[in-house]
């Protein structure tokens, strides 16, 4: 298997002991896609004899997804020069498979490009985790903005945990979209659950109240906690146009108030 | 995928806004996003009608495994915009009481850049969301 | 051109959402010669199918109110999409001075209640 002097590419022999023995699989293919090199483990994921594939083109004999012409790794880093990593998604028998292919450029002394090598990181856990993180972070964020309809025309937000900007913009649209379907004249926000409220928060909730008085609504914003009211006045928001409460309970009594409504005790 | 729309009248204003919004509905964006960048588009595609007489808005999906993506560059061949951060500045304005166009859209978007020198100015806009 | 209806005392228009610059400043001046024609005393825009709104149509909606304001009408604008409600205020572009509402008829509502308590108290 003399294939290092065929490349101009020497090998010597302990980084070819190396590379064969390295448990990830590696490619090295020459300008025209032939293969120069592949260590065990390449054979293995190929699931090819070495004896079959070397000096062979390599989308001739091994078969794989990304084989096709415009996403070859190895291809992109011929053509670039450059280190290149992508990402693949591998059909295999039920399941599907997810790679990591790194292809740098093979330059000889001269520094012209002469072929290419490719490794392949399966990273099918990772992606797994990361999906799962994605569907539970969505979840959160579906939990932790519901819109609930209290009264005609009157709904109520529980802000529950921190609020980033993501999370903000998330409930400014249900606010307004809930708004509008609900023919709401009123929205309550209430803020106890919100540990911290800084200008970042405070800056989105003001945001929410204009774009809801835009629609014809009008916001209460309830729940403030003697700390969330000194950290507010401390670092100088302006909250004087907008209904506040100390609590969800004298808020919704506004409320009521607001639409002409009361509560009054009936006989038993 | 990308498509250029030539801005010479107003009604290429909305035709390109309305691309956008497409574009950006089948990429995945939520309805928010759409209104986002048509609204920006609207702001620099009536500042190209007003100031450069004709120009182009080019939209291009850019996207990979974890990110959807929308790239808009606007362009136009007028006289420019002579000092970029003035005319960033909140009721900025030269012409016609126009204030919040340049700045208004730059909130609108993640990424906002502009070149611009006498006889060309290119803006480019973004928009990125991780995929759900 | 936009059409504007007179119901009772109340001028009542609808604007499109794929409106030129043109259109939208003589549907300005169309408006206000109305008013002072029929002498209403409310005016209800609509603005429910416009669903791109950006920095010129905000201002020339905003002014158009102003100026009926000016001339003695009780206006209502209406209908505003909720994802124009949010680029608007993100553009810090709010309205300034113009009552709102959620659609037609609670903006109706609105202007009935309003020019009713005027009329009673200059009657009064």
């Amino acid at each position: 298997m003399n294939t290092a002097n065929k490349s101009n590419i020497e090998v010597r022999d302990l980084e070819h002991a190396l590379l064969e023995s390295i448990p990830i699989p590696v490619i090295a293919v020459d300008k025209d896609f032939k293969i120069l090199f592949i260590n065990p483990a390449g054979c293995e994921w190929h699931k090819k004899e070495l004896k079959e594939v070397i000096g062979k083109k390599c989308y001739e004999v091994l078969e794989a997804k990304c084989c096709s012409v415009s996403k070859c790794g190895i291809k992109r880093a011929m053509d670039s020069g450059k280190k290149y990593a992508g990402h693949y998604e591998i059909p295999c028998q039920r399941e599907t498979i997810n790679v990591e292919i790194t292809a740098v450029p093979l330059k000889d002394e001269d520094g012209n490009i002469v072929g290419g090598l490719e490794y392949i990181t399966d990273i099918t856990n990772r992606v797994k985790l990361e999906n799962d993180l994605r569907v539970q972070t969505r979840t959160i964020l579906e939990l932790a903005t519901p819109v609930i309809k209290i009264w005609d025309g009157v709904l109520l937000l529980p802000l529950v945990g921190a609020i980033d900007t993501a999370r903000a913009q998330q409930i400014i649209e249900n606010l307004l979209n809930s708004i509008v379907e609900n023919e709401a004249e009123l929205a309550i926000l209430d803020l106890t659950g919100v540990p911290v409220v800084d200008t970042a928060v405070a800056r989105h909730i003001i945001k929410a109240v204009n774009a809801a008085k835009m629609l014809g609504a009008k916001t209460i914003l309830t729940g403030f906690s003697p700390e969330v009211s000194q950290t507010l006045v401390t670092l100088g928001i302006d909250l004087s146009n907008i209904t506040t409460c100390g609590s969800l309970k004298t808020g919704i009594s506004k409320a009521f108030g607001i639409m002409g409504k009361k509560v009054v005790s009936c006989e038993r | 995928m990308n498509k250029k729309i030539p801005i010479k009248t107003e009604s290429d204003l909305l035709f390109a806004r309305q691309t956008a919004k497409e574009t950006m509905k089948e990429l995945g964006f939520g309805s928010a996003d759409q209104t986002r960048m048509a609204t920006a588009i609207s702001e620099l595609a009536r500042n190209v009608l007003k100031y450069a007489g004709e120009g182009s808005c080019s939209i291009c999906e850019e996207q990979d495994e974890r990110e959807m993506g929308i790239k808009v560059v606007v362009e136009d061949n007028g006289p420019g915009i002579g000092d970029i951060e003035q005319a960033m500045e909140d009721g900025f304005t030269t012409r016609n009481g126009l204030g919040a166009g340049l700045p208004g859209a730059r909130r609108l978007v993640n990424n906002f850049d502009i070149a611009s020198e006498p006889g060309y100015t290119k803006i480019t806009l973004e928009i990125k969301r991780a995929r759900k | 051109m936009i059409p504007i209806l007179k119901v009772k005392d109340v001028l009542l228009s609808s604007i499109p959402g794929d409106l030129t610059d043109n259109e939208v400043l003589e549907y300005q001046s169309q408006m206000l010669k109305m008013l002072e024609k029929t002498e209403a005393i409310g005016v209800l825009i609509d603005i429910t199918g416009m669903e791109i709104v950006d920095s010129f149509m905000a201002r020339v909606i905003n002014e158009t109110a102003n100026m009926a304001q000016i001339m003695g009408a009780e206006v209502v604008l209406c209908g505003m999409q909720p994802m124009v409600a949010l680029t608007l205020v993100e553009m810090g572009r709010e309205l300034i001075g113009v009552q709102t509402a959620l659609n037609l008829g609670k903006g109706l509502d609105k202007i009935l209640i309003s020019t009713k308590w005027n009329q009673t108290s200059l009657n009064s």
